[in-house]
């Protein structure tokens, strides 16, 4: 049985007309990592606040089918011990903070005296998580006063700091500049090595293609393709929709089309530079 | 990193000063009791008293500037309107004692005695407590009454709303802002500041009240309703015995402002 399993899951969010999410089969297994994709508004959040269970415990409206978590009903869960199994990092960096500290090194310790870590193992895994995240020389920094980029940090690192077995991560990068984005993914790839769980929304196909097992691809509230992530994202129809692949993939797709193949789709520069040297 | 900052919560929250780090309900405690008893005793000599007392807490705790400012915009008019309107009130009573002339207005001394012990009392209340809010820190006290069985929901919400209030007037002053910038008025008499600051209140609160939602949220992705013992990084010093003892003799003072009452309201009579 699947740590998480979505069957024919169907949610509408109150006061509106459609559906976020229609028909969603899916599921996730304990330690691997799965990426999501897929256009704005195609139900990417939504999935994440219903594996989370935001949804149907916070955002009520209109939940059918079935989602279970370690084989109970999401609406049987309460949502304070799912907080604890689950970390969720937000889409929004600017709502992620407390508003209550004043200090980024007390901002990153909430979730850990929330947890009744005892005092001084929780300054070493504040100040740890500070470090991994690259937020060391904010610590001392009041949180209500930070751009959106820094804040989404701290918010990651409250999340992580809390050590759960299973992270839901939406677009973490989404206000971060090249290089941040490139620390966040650095701390996603040691959590890789952690042996997590972790779902992880993102635009930037070229880091989903390199970090995941697994990946869905959202479209208007359905999953429209899932699957391992070489097999998803070397898709001729994924690359006829309007979801995004990666370059080297278009690439690969081309040359096929040119009647002159690589022997496989590459999805990641790597490959490709391995597949284009075979071919010599 | 600042590693001297990180372990410097290994420690009890100490601020380095003697009145800073009394606990703050305690701190409370005899500010409350001085302040009470200032409005019980009624009595200008005691409100000096507490005024001074205020002085020397603020110069101790290096907060005099902020001290004395706010405290001048209170006692000055105070000062002023009371005596004026006790000597047009009650001033040509029979047998009142003449004291001085001021532009050929004679004043008497019962009612200036009795004018002065109203103003002062209020001082002597205000000053006591605004030292009191000079000196603590809103999450101390918060963390204090967690300490004593509120529970945690409460002092978020009173921290959050804290908090609140700070962005709503950022957000005020960034619109204001762009107002000015695109040559709408901000500036001048109070109408116009009015015209300019009234349609910025409906995007102010609505941008608070969607975060509110958010918020919530987030906090709860934090395991904010997660039972099972909580614990704090910011860990109040133990109360030393001595400072029971203060506790104890602002209380005393309290007592005795009261038996003073009575006794003097027993010999009026
Ligand atoms: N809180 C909400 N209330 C009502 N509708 C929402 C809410 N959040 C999202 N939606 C709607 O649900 C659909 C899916 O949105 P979302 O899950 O946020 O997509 P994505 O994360 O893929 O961009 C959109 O049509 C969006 O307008
Ligand atoms: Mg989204």
């Amino acid at each position: 049985m699947s740590f998480i399993e979505l069957k024919d899951v169907s949610y509408k969010y109150p006061y509106t007309k459609d559906f976020a999410l229609k028909d969603v089969n899916c599921s996730f297994e304990k330690g691997k990592f799965y990426g999501i994709i897929g256009e704005n508004g195609g139900g990417k959040t939504t999935l994440c606040n219903l594996i989370r269970g935001l949804i149907p415990h916070f955002y009520l409206g209109k939940l059918t089918g079935e989602c279970k978590i370690e084989g109970k009903d999401i609406r049987d869960w309460d949502t304070a011990e799912l907080s604890s199994k689950i970390g969720y990092v937000f889409q929004n960096p600017f709502t992620q903070i407390s508003g209550i500290k004043s200090t980024v090194f007390e901002e990153v310790a909430i979730g850990l005296e929330n947890l009744g870590v005892p005092k001084d193992e929780m300054i070493e895994r504040v100040m740890k998580v500070c470090e991994q995240l690259d937020i060391g020389h904010l610590i001392k920094n009041n949180p209500n006063n930070l751009s959106g980029g820094q804040r989404q940090r701290v918010a990651f690192a409250s999340i992580i700091a809390m050590d759960t077995d299973t992270l839901v991560i939406d677009e973490p990068t989404s206000q971060l500049d090249p290089e941040g984005t490139e620390n966040v993914f650095k701390i996603i790839e040691s959590l890789k090595h952690s042996n997590k769980t972790i779902i992880l929304v993102e635009h930037k196909i070229d880091l989903i293609a390199q970090f995941c097992d697994e990946i869905l691809v959202m479209e208007n509230g359905s999953v429209a393709f899932s699957g391992p992530t070489h097999e998803v994202l070397t898709k001729r129809e994924l690359f006829e929709h309007k979801a995004s692949i990666p370059e080297v993939s278009k690439f690969g797709l081309a040359m096929e089309d040119a009647g002159k193949p690589l022997s496989a789709i590459p999805i990641t520069i790597e490959e490709a530079y391995e597949l284009i040297k075979e071919r010599g | 990193m600042d590693k001297e900052f990180a372990y410097s919560f290994k420690d009890y929250v100490k601020y380095g000063n003697g009145f800073k780090d009394l606990n703050p309900i305690s701190k409370l405690t005899i500010s409350l009791c001085l302040g009470i008893a200032s409005c019980v005793i009624h009595r200008w000599q005691f409100g000096i008293f507490l005024f001074f007392l205020g002085i020397i807490l603020a110069l101790y705790t290096r907060v005099f500037d902020r001290f004395i400012r706010s405290l001048l915009v209170i006692a000055i008019p105070l000062l002023l309107l009371t005596s004026i309107m006790r000597q047009l009130q009650y001033g040509h009573v029979e047998g009142n004692t003449p004291i001085f002339k001021i532009f050929g207005w004679q004043w008497y001394k019962e009612p200036f005695i009795a004018s002065m012990d109203i103003a002062w009392y209020i001082i002597g209340f205000s000053s006591v407590l605004l030292i009191y809010f000079l000196n603590t820190e809103m999450k101390d006290l918060m963390l204090a009454l967690e300490n004593r069985g509120v529970t945690h929901v409460a002092s978020y919400i009173m921290l959050s709303s804290m908090q609140s209030i700070i962005d709503m007037r950022k957000s005020a002053n960034t619109i204001l802002e762009s107002q000015k910038a695109r040559g709408i008025e901000t500036d001048g008499n109070v109408i116009v500041r009015m015209k300019a600051f009234f349609p910025t209140l409906g995007p102010i609160l609505l941008s608070a009240m969607s975060g509110t939602e958010e918020k919530a949220i987030a906090m709860d992705a934090r395991a904010f309703s997660h039972d099972g013992g909580h614990t704090y990084l910011r860990v109040l010093r133990p109360i030393p015995v001595w400072e029971y003892v203060i506790d104890a003799l602002a209380v005393l003072v309290l007592i005795g402002s009261i038996v003073y009452a009575i006794m003097s309201s027993m010999h009026a009579l």
